[in-house]
C-alpha cells in the first residue's frame, strides 16, 4: 500500500491563539485540552491541504480524561442531582473527530481507535485501507492524548512514571494515495507484530534504514508513535533514504513503520 | 469476496445466550425493570443483565473474586459463544474487533469515590482496566486470538463499525476469520449522563411512538465471526455496509436525517440492492424524541412511500449503546436464519410527521432476504449494515 502525508501537524501544548482555527466561541469554551489540542491540530493540517478529504480517522489511548473525571466528580458530590451535561457529551472518545466534522461539514466516513499504544497505528491502518480500496483520495488521520492531574496521580501510584513522566500531544496528517504539493514523505509497510520480535530480527529485515525505536525518555504517551513522525521526516531530509519508526511499549516491539522521502522510492 | 456470518453470540437482559434472547423476544418478554446492580437516586427503568459480576465470572470459569470489568465479562462471553458457534479451524488468522464505549468506567466510578477524598485512597486494580483496550485484550486472551485485535469507540454506532472493519479485513486478504462486535455494560457515569441530557423515559421505551419520551438504557455484547473462505455453517452473509457523518451537532441529528439517509444508502450501494428489496429494517429506535423524528424522514427518502416493514428490538433489550450494533447484527442474522420478523414493543399510535407505523407483532415463517440494520451514534455517527441470505 503506498501513500503520502501531507500537512503535517502536532500540537503538544493548547498555546496557540484558537481564533483563526475554530472560531466559534460556545465550541471553544467547552473544548478541553485534548480536544482543543487534537481540533486545532487537525483544522491546521486540514488548511495547509486546501482541498476536500474523503475520511477523518482518528485515535486516542485514554480519550477525554478531563471532561470523564468532571462528570465523574460532579455526579458524585451533586448526588446525581441538576447535572450539566456538557462534560458527559464532551467526554465521548470520537469527540475530536466529530467536532472536525461539524466544523468542515464533513459527511465521509468516522471513525475512532482506543486501543492502547497501538491506537494510532489502528486508524492508520484503516486511513490506508481507505485509499486502497478506493473509498477516496485523501483522508485526515491523527492522534491526540491528554495528561491531568489525577491520571498523573494514579499512573505514579502503578509505579508507570518512576523512570518517565506522563506527556501529551496532538499528530495530525492527510494522507493521501497519490502525491500532492503538499506531500512530505511516504508512510508505508505499516506492520502489528503478532509475536515477540526482537530489536535484531527488526533490524535484519529493515537492514539499511534508520531506525527510531519508542523511547521511555520521551514520556509515557499512549499515542506518542505518531509524534516520532515528526523526527523521522528529519532524519529523512539528512538524506537517509527510510526511517523505520518502531512502536515499543513495556520491552516489547508493537508495531512499525516506514517512512521514505518523495525524492528516493523505496528500495 | 462474500463475507459469511459463520457464528454468532448475545447476552443482554431478555437472555444469556441467543437462543435465549429470539425465544424471550418471540414470547414478548420484555428485559426492562428496575436498577439493581449499583445504588443510583434515579428512577428509571434500565434493561440489565440478570446476573451480577460475580456470576458472570463463575459462568466463564473465573475466579469469581478478582477484580474484572462488567463490560470485559459481557464481552467475554459472548464473543467466546460466538467463536465456538464458528467452529474457527486450526492454523488460519484470527482477528478480533471490539468496540465499547463504557471500557472500565464501571469500576473506575466506584475507585473514584474513596480516590477524590483523598488521592492516596481507592483501590487501583478497579482503574487499571479503565481504558477501552482492556474488554478487547481481556476477550482476545479468553478466546485464543492472537493474530490481530483492535478497539474502536465511537459511541452507539460502534458495534456496526467494528464489524464493518472486519468485514473490509477480511475482503483485503489481512485475515481469515474476524470476530467483532461490542460490549458495554451500564454505569452510573453512562445512566447520569443520559439523564443529564434528559433523554431517558421514566417508562419503558416506547420507539417510533407519537408519545415516545426518551431511551432506556440497557447493557449487554453482541459478536459476529465472518470469513471469506466459504465456510461449512453459514447463518448469511453480510453484503453491504457503509458510515457517514451527520456533520451536524455532537449528540442532536439532523432534523432531515442526513448521516443516516447517507449511511443507509452507501450500504446499498455497496449491497448492489435497491432498496425495495429490503425484506426488514432493524432500525436505531432509541424512542428519544430526536432520534426516531430524524430516522423516521430518512427511512422515507430512502424507501420512498414503500417502507418495509421495521421495527426497534430496543423495546426488549434497552439501548445497549456500544453493544447494540453487535445484538442487533445477530438479530438481523437470525431473522434471515429463521424467517422471522420482530415487533416494536410500546408503540401505540405514529409519529405525526413521518406516519410511519412499525410492525407490531413477532412475525414467523417469512421469507426474509434482505435485513438492514441501522446503528447511530453521538458524534453523528451514522452506520448501517445490510445481511443477505
Amino acid at each position: 500500500m503506498k501513500s503520502y502525508i501531507n500537512s503535517l501537524f502536532t500540537d503538544m501544548t493548547v498555546r496557540r491563539e484558537l481564533k483563526e482555527i475554530i472560531p466559534d466561541m460556545t465550541l471553544r469554551r467547552r473544548m478541553s485540552a485534548v480536544v482543543r489540542m487534537g481540533v486545532s491540530a487537525g483544522m491546521e493540517s486540514l488548511n495547509d491541504f486546501g482541498m476536500e478529504v474523503d475520511a477523518i480517522i482518528t485515535a486516542t489511548g485514554l480519550g477525554c480524561l478531563a471532561d470523564s473525571e468532571k462528570f465523574l466528580y460532579n455526579t458524585i458530590s451533586e448526588k446525581e442531582q441538576m447535572l450539566n451535561p456538557t462534560p458527559f457529551i464532551q467526554s465521548t472518545f470520537n469527540i475530536v473527530g466529530a467536532q472536525i466534522a461539524v466544523l468542515t461539514k464533513n459527511h465521509g466516513y468516522n471513525m475512532t481507535y482506543v486501543h492502547r499504544s497501538l491506537s494510532f497505528e489502528s486508524a492508520l491502518m484503516d486511513a490506508m485501507m481507505r485509499l486502497d480500496e478506493s473509498q477516496g483520495k485523501a483522508v485526515l488521520v491523527g492522534s491526540v492524548d491528554e495528561v491531568t492531574d489525577t491520571s498523573e496521580e494514579i499512573m505514579a501510584r502503578m509505579g508507570l512514571l518512576r523512570r518517565q513522566r506522563a506527556t501529551q500531544g496532538a499528530c495530525f496528517f492527510v494522507l493521501t494515495a497519490e502525491p500532492t504539493p503538499h506531500s512530505v514523505a511516504e508512510i508505508i509497510d505499516l506492520e502489528f507484530f503478532g509475536e515477540n520480535v526482537t530489536k535484531e530480527e527488526i533490524g535484519l529485515q529493515n537492514a539499511g534504514c534508520e531506525l527510531l525505536f519508542t523511547d521511555d525518555s520521551d514520556g509515557f504517551n499512549l499515542t506518542k508513535s505518531a509524534l516520532y513522525i515528526a523526527q523521522g521526516l528529519e532524519i529523512l531530509k539528512k538524506g537517509v533514504c527510510r526511517v523505520v519508526v518502531v512502536n515499543r511499549s513495556n520491552e516489547r516491539n508493537l508495531a512499525k513503520f516506514a517512512l521514505t522521502s518523495l525524492s528516493n522510492p523505496r528500495l | 469476496m462474500a463475507v459469511a456470518i459463520c457464528g454468532i453470540g448475545m447476552i443482554s437482559s431478555v437472555g444469556r445466550s441467543a437462543e435465549e434472547i429470539l425465544h424471550s423476544i418471540k414470547n414478548g418478554r420484555r428485559g426492562v425493570g428496575r436498577l439493581t446492580l449499583f445504588d443510583s437516586v434515579l428512577d428509571v427503568p434500565v434493561a440489565q443483565v440478570p446476573f451480577g459480576n460475580s456470576e458472570l465470572q463463575e459462568l466463564l470459569g473465573l475466579d469469581r473474586d478478582k477484580v474484572i470489568s462488567r463490560t470485559a465479562l459481557l464481552g467475554m462471553l459472548a464473543a467466546s459463544d460466538a467463536v465456538f458457534d464458528a467452529k474457527i479451524p486450526e492454523g488460519v488468522r484470527v482477528g478480533l474487533i471490539s468496540a465499547t464505549s463504557v471500557g472500565g468506567m464501571d469500576m473506575t466510578e466506584q475507585f473514584y469515590g474513596a480516590f477524590m477524598d483523598d488521592p492516596l485512597k481507592g483501590d487501583l486494580h478497579y482503574v487499571a482496566g479503565h481504558d477501552c483496550a482492556y474488554s478487547t485484550l481481556a476477550i482476545a486472551a479468553y478466546c485464543g486470538i492472537k493474530q490481530f485485535s483492535t478497539t474502536l469507540s465511537t459511541a452507539c454506532s460502534s458495534a456496526a463499525n467494528a464489524i464493518m472493519l472486519g468485514a473490509r479485513m477480511l475482503q483485503q486478504g489481512m485475515l481469515d476469520y474476524v470476530v467483532a462486535g461490542g460490549t458495554d455494560a451500564l454505569s452510573r457515569f453512562t445512566l447520569n449522563g443520559f439523564n443529564s441530557l434528559m433523554i431517558l423515559d421514566r417508562q419503558p421505551c416506547r420507539p417510533f411512538d407519537r408519545d415516545r419520551a426518551g431511551l432506556t438504557l440497557g447493557e449487554g455484547a453482541g459478536y459476529v465471526v465472518m470469513t471469506c473462505r466459504d465456510p461449512a455453517k453459514k447463518y448469511c452473509l453480510l453484503t453491504g455496509y457503509g458510515n457517514a457523518n451527520d456533520a451536524f451537532h455532537q449528540t442532536a441529528s439532523s432534523a432531515d436525517g442526513n448521516g443516516a439517509y447517507l449511511s443507509m444508502r452507501k450500504a446499498l450501494e455497496t449491497a448492489e440492492l435497491r432498496a425495495k428489496q429490503i425484506n426488514y429494517v432493524n432500525i436505531h429506535g432509541t424512542g428519544t424524541s430526536n432520534n426516531d423524528a430524524s430516522e423516521g424522514v430518512a427511512m422515507k427518502r430512502i424507501f420512498g412511500s414503500k417502507v418495509p416493514p421495521f421495527s426497534s428490538t430496543k423495546p426488549f433489550t434497552g439501548h445497549t449503546l456500544a453493544a447494540a450494533g453487535g445484538i442487533e447484527a445477530v438479530l438481523s442474522v437470525l431473522a434471515i436464519d429463521q424467517g422471522v420478523i420482530y415487533p416494536n414493543l410500546g408503540f401505540a399510535n405514529p409519529i405525526e410527521e413521518s406516519g410511519l407505523v412499525p410492525q407490531t407483532v413477532f412475525a414467523e415463517g417469512v421469507d426474509v432476504r434482505h435485513v438492514m440494520s441501522n446503528s447511530f451514534g453521538f458524534g453523528g455517527n451514522n452506520s448501517t449494515l445490510i445481511f443477505s441470505k
